[in-house]
């Protein structure tokens, strides 16, 4: 990603030479002239307030159409003087007025007859210490210039639009999830997200305008010069808040101090400038001296901390109540969080060390840095989205296997118990009309102990295929336990129940036709809604379980034992050692089984 | 998603760009760029007829309407005297036209006429032109040779000024959609890189692809609608990359309906989505390597476009609309939406614009911004949504998994998960032994001192297998009265000595309370004593113990009841 931005940055044609001005330089400073020197050295240590460089040099014998040079000026004022006369002057109305000089590039366009006529540039210092070293002057056609310096600030110049942009998206959706969405509970998230859409609004300002890329909103360089300062001093603050969202323990603590020192440090900072008692740029080293302490002290006690944590398997210490994921995705934007301020801090060194032991000195834009720093951090922030995204996902799928095996009964296939019971509940809030049947299938437990639960199991697999096929899909036909099967039909027209019974008592004769081992049989009992006086569920189930009791009472006056598995018992399955020793049982243990127990006690009595 | 809640999405993204624009206009007034827009004092004439108009903005279609390949427009202005100007530039925008520049009757700046000689698609586009330093008196004569029908209809004031002014003073005019086009452009590209990394490791993650893929290609349409691409990345490319992203949208936007779930119910439906998408990439290819003109194709594509929406709106009003849909999925379908509406009412205003020639608004230059970023917000509201909704799915598939694993009295694994354990234990090489049980008196407790009782009995007898087996088995009740146990590696004496505890423990109950039955048939079987070797024979024989063992302890039962009555006789 990175590459393909930076690849970008690199395209893009140029219609005539640019030729960079870098040599032959006579520096006239304090009345030492230095001869023939490159730009580089032109300068020597830090500009102060009021202090004069002039550079001279001839133009090069090179013609372009419409051309330009272009100039880039640190808090000082400018004069540019072609063969003695005065062609282009900025920043002496701020000087005037007291304000600060903003830093920016600057155009001066070249009248006709220009090739090797003499240039001289008057730089004047404007603050404390304003600038040092210089970055090199181009001349060419002016489109070109301004172009290339686009060009040059292409990568910032994305991210910083992106960054913006993305803030005020998550800004919006921040607000949408706490006003429609009941959260699990903890407040941290909100203010995680809040920080994160203000950081990236604060990151991307800075960004921009540190690239000097703020031209397509504002071409004052004033305004974009004093936001590039408010947003350096609020980036402080926010994200020692944020990583204070993201961390446990001592760093914590120190994260908050932090905050509420930088916040202090820029409300005192914009009291002086606003009063013009001393301006922004004048105080930029106190800020530097905070943020390089805080981030060394901070450092100190990750480490340590990450020293004694490093066995619990995190890489950074979240939220002790944070589960798995929002475990992984905290600790997804600790590590980016935790980029970021590492290279801001890089950034800064380098800012340092530049202005004051190098020779390119403040000319120099080390803000690739904080730019990859500020894509490194979005980007976790946009795994962290894509990281609940995949979970998600997960958690569906998961979600859709489940509520199969929840809600199916293994061995038959109809709804299971749990779903009985919530569909009952529905029902209560059902407006049209509904049947339910309750059916009981005979001798079960006759087979399941005489021929085995594998028999068992076939006896009730054939009769859950039966009522299945029986009903409609969206009829729910639902095996309530042992033997127990339910049905539960919406807006059943007159007599459906009966013929539907009707239908499977058919299905079953069919089937037991062909069975050899046991025979299907069931007593069942049905209800209409409108029945009931309430209309309640559970009433129409009693009522319809009633009906099935009184069928099955007449089922065991016409058959009085309820034992016949087998109208013609099987013989042939000796083989097979579970129904031979079903066999060998039938006859022992069928007085035993099925509640004849107490009857048979009383039989024995008799006897 | 209900009403309310779209309201509020409209509601704070409005007032979200309204917070955007008001700062940005506030801080623009501090600088604005100074140019002087030439928007009056022209001489015009068409083909050497003179027209009324004195703004080039206000020539409408009805004056020109035959307007043909060829035709030249000739627009003369007396620039004013005095303007401080120093060598100062010209910007002016031309659409579909070839331009040529005079000062007094010097030729300064010629553009793309010989793609009107050669018959080939004559570019859109800004130019900024460098003028010689004496401006102030001397005529400005620019004449347009129209490469196309639309070539001189609201043709915006050209304006003068330095050319970095006049530059910023473009880009300041198209602030948003510059912003929101290179938002697109990198957030298209983030997800990509984000969605190709984790596709290898989740399905389902088409519509990701997808989604950034519109982004990236709207995000260029942008651009190139605009004419930012030639300051950004320098180049004319701006019209045919306008048109190659708008057609390559439509095979872009089925790729994304078909990521969904079941888009289309007849095959109908499908065969229009493909036939149209290919139709589409060809365009794309026939404008990008110069074959088709691209005014030749606008009108079909038009109608394919038509045919989209029109399938686009079944899906989302359609029959199935009433269907309960998941949020996530009626989110993309409203962005997508929203960003279909948007292209249509931007190339409708342009055809408005073409007939009245009234200058296109803030509102409409800034349409399709709109719905981009209304797209990319309901992508991220899905993630949104998802991190609020995860931890209630998550205790929701909890509540589902003891449902469906868990038998709900004893809490004990159910027979959906020990087949699932013994499946694993199949798969794996290991030996183990399967415990079969059966409670004999659990019936009898049922019916003679009733189902409280029973349960008692069901929950004293897990406790009493978590204490004997809970160590070193997985158990299970599979059955009103039936339990499993399957142990690991376990030898044959170590699986009697669990059985011996776990009847010690019975008999200890059984002398506790004496109106209940503990008594259990067990029978055990071992993985290697099975010819086949796996857990569903091991079981048959565990059974067929159990079943002996249940045999010989009723034939106990009914021995020692004989014994009883006959000892009470």
């Amino acid at each position: 990603m990175t590459g393909l931005l930076s690849g970008l940055a690199t395209t893009g044609s140029l219609r005539y030479e640019i030729v960079n001005i870098d040599e032959g330089w006579r520096v006239t400073h304090n009345d030492k002239v230095l001869e023939n020197v490159t730009l580089k050295e032109a300068i020597e240590g830090v500009a102060g307030k009021g202090e004069v460089y002039e550079l001279e040099n001839h133009l090069p014998f090179v013609t372009v159409p419409a051309a330009a040079l272009r100039i880039h000026t640190t808090r000082s004022c400018i004069d540019v003087y072609l063969d003695d006369e005065l062609i282009y002057s900025f920043g002496h109305d701020y000087a005037e007025r007291g304000d600060s000089v903003p830093n920016g590039y600057h155009y001066p366009i070249l009248p006709t007859g220009y090739t090797g006529a003499a240039l001289r540039i008057v730089l004047t210092g404007q603050t404390g210490s304003a600038f040092s070293g210089m970055e090199p002057i181009y001349m060419g056609n002016r489109q070109d210039l301004v172009q290339e310096q686009i060009r040059n600030v292409r990568f910032p110049f994305f991210v910083g639009i992106f960054l913006c942009l993305f803030s005020i998206i998550v800004l919006i959706l921040g607000a949408y999830v706490f006003f429609f969405h009941e959260r699990s509970g903890r407040g941290g998230d909100q203010f995680r997200m809040l920080f994160s859409a203000a950081i990236c609004l604060v990151l991307g300002t800075y960004i921009l305008t540190r690239a000097d890329g703020y031209f397509f909103v504002t071409s004052s360089l004033a305004v974009s010069s004093t936001l590039e300062y408010v947003s350096l001093y609020l980036l402080g603050i926010l994200v020692a808040a944020l990583f204070m969202t993201v961390v446990d323990g001592k760093v914590r603590t120190i994260c908050g101090i932090a905050a509420m020192v930088n916040a202090g440090v820029f409300s005192v900072t914009l009291l002086l400038h606003a009063t013009n008692l001393l301006h922004m740029n004048k105080t930029l080293w106190l800020y530097h001296i905070v943020i390089i302490t805080e981030v060394i002290l901070m450092t100190v006690f990750l480490v340590r901390q990450f020293i004694e944590n490093r066995g619990k398997g995190n890489v950074i210490v979240i939220d002790t109540v944070a589960k798995d994921a929002e475990k992984k995705a905290g600790n997804i934007i600790a590590l980016g969080m935790l980029c970021l301020i590492f290279l801001l801090f890089l950034d800064i060194i380098r800012y340092i060390v530049m202005k004051y032991f190098s020779a390119r000195g403040t000319s120099e834009k080390g803000l690739l840095l904080t730019t990859v720093g500020a894509l490194v951090f979005v980007f976790s922030l946009l795994l962290n989205y894509f990281y609940y995204n995949i979970e998600m996902i997960h958690e569906d799928n998961k979600n859709r296997a489940l509520e199969t095996l929840a809600y199916t009964d293994a061995l038959t296939g109809c709804a299971s118990r749990t779903r009985c019971e919530q569909v009952l509940k529905e029902m209560e809030r059902y407006k049209g009309n509904y049947s339910i049947i309750s059916l009981d299938l005979n001798r079960l437990k006759l087979v399941n102990d005489t021929l085995g639960h594998a028999e068992g199991d076939r006896l009730l697999r054939g009769f859950g295929a039966m009522l299945k096929a029986c009903f409609r899909d969206s009829d729910l036909t639902g095996r309530m336990g042992g033997d127990e099967f339910l049905v539960i039909v919406k807006d059943a027209p007159d007599d459906l129940c009966r013929y539907k019974m009707y239908q499977l008592q058919r299905l079953m004769n069919v089937r037991n036709q062909e069975e050899t081992k046991f025979q299907y049989s069931v007593a069942y009992g049905y209800a209409d809604s409108w029945e009931t006086k309430n209309k309640k569920p559970m009433e129409v189930y009693n009522l319809a379980d009633e009906r099935m009791y009184e069928m099955k009472q007449k089922q065991h006056e016409k058959d009085p034992h309820g034992v016949r598995l087998k109208k013609k018992a099987g013989s042939g399955e000796e083989q097979d050692p579970v129904s031979a020793q079903a066999t060998a049982l039938e006859n022992a243990s069928a007085a035993y089984s099925t509640g004849a127990v107490p009857d048979r006690a009383k039989k024995e009595d008799e006897e | 998603m209900t009403r309310s809640k779209v309201a509020f999405i409209l509601v704070s993204f409005i007032a979200i760009l309204c917070l955007l624009l008001i700062p940005g206009q506030y801080v623009r007034t501090f600088g604005q760029p100074e140019v002087l827009v030439l928007d009056s004092g022209w001489r015009i004439s068409l083909n050497g007829t003179v027209l009324p108009e004195d703004n080039p903005q206000r020539i409408v279609r009805t004056d020109v309407r035959v307007i043909k390949k060829g035709d030249v427009l000739t627009m003369s202005h007396t620039l004013p005297t005095g303007a401080g100007y120093y060598y100062p530039s010209l910007y002016i925008r031309t659409q579909g036209a070839a331009i040529d520049v005079l000062i007094d009757g010097m030729l300064y700046y010629s553009h793309d006429k010989e793609a009107i000689l050669n018959n080939t698609q004559v570019e859109s586009g800004s130019h900024f032109i460098d003028l010689p330093m004496s401006i102030s008196g001397s005529e400005l004569t620019i004449n347009l040779y129209s490469g196309s029908s639309y070539a001189f209809l609201g043709v915006e004031p050209p304006v003068l000024s330095s050319y970095r002014s006049l530059m910023e003073y473009e880009l300041h005019l198209n602030f948003l959609p510059l912003m929101v086009s290179i938002f697109l452009c990198v957030y298209g590209v983030s997800f990509l890189v984000i969605s190709l990394y984790f596709v290898l490791q989740t399905p389902n993650l088409l519509g990701q692809v997808v989604s950034s893929l519109i982004c990236i290609d709207v995000g260029i349409w942008m651009l190139s609608t605009y004419d930012l691409l030639s300051i950004i990345m320098g180049g004319h490319h701006a019209t045919r990359l306008e048109s190659i992203t708008l057609y390559l949208l439509i095979p872009l936007l089925y790729l994304y309906l078909s990521s969904m779930r079941k888009p289309f119910r007849k095959q109908i439906y499908t065969a229009i989505a493909v036939i149209s998408s290919a139709v589409c990439v060809m365009l794309a290819v026939g404008v990008a390597i110069n074959m088709l003109p691209i005014h030749i194709v606008n009108i079909p594509f038009a109608l394919i476009a038509l045919l989209a929406t029109i399938l686009v709106l079944r899906i989302r009003f359609g029959a199935r609309a009433g269907a309960k849909r998941e949020e996530s999925e009626s989110l993309r379908i409203a962005g997508l939406l929203v960003l279909i509406t948007t292209f249509w009412l931007y190339h409708l205003s342009y055809t408005f614009v073409e007939y009245t020639g009234l200058t296109r608004d803030v509102f409409t230059d800034n349409l399709v911004t709109f719905g981009g970023m209304f797209f990319v917000l309901c992508q991220m509201l899905n993630y949104f949504v998802y991190i609020a909704q995860i931890y209630t799915r998550k205790q929701e598939n909890e509540t589902l998994r003891k449902i469906a694993y868990e038998d709900a009295l004893t809490q004990l694994p159910n027979k959906v998960r020990i087949d699932e354990v013994l499946q694993a234990l199949d798969a794996s090489d290991r030996n183990f032994c399967i415990v079969s049980m059966d409670l004999n008196g659990l019936k009898q407790v049922n019916d003679q001192i009733g189902h409280m009782w029973g349960d008692h009995l069901l929950m004293e007898f897990a406790q009493v297998l978590r204490i004997s087996f809970g160590e070193v088995g997985f158990l299970s009740r599979v059955g009103g009265d039936e339990f499993i146990v399957a142990i690991e590696e376990a030898g044959e004496g170590e699986v009697r000595e669990c059985i011996a505890n776990m009847l010690e423990k019975l008999e200890l109950l059984d002398r506790r309370e004496k109106n209940i039955n503990h008594s259990v048939a067990y029978g055990y079987a071992f993985r290697n004593e099975v010819p086949e070797r796996n857990s569903s024979a091991a079981m048959k024989v565990a059974d067929a113990r159990m079943y002996e063992m249940k045999a010989l302890q009723k034939k106990q039962a009914q021995r020692e009841a004989m014994m009883r009555l006959t000892t009470e006789a």
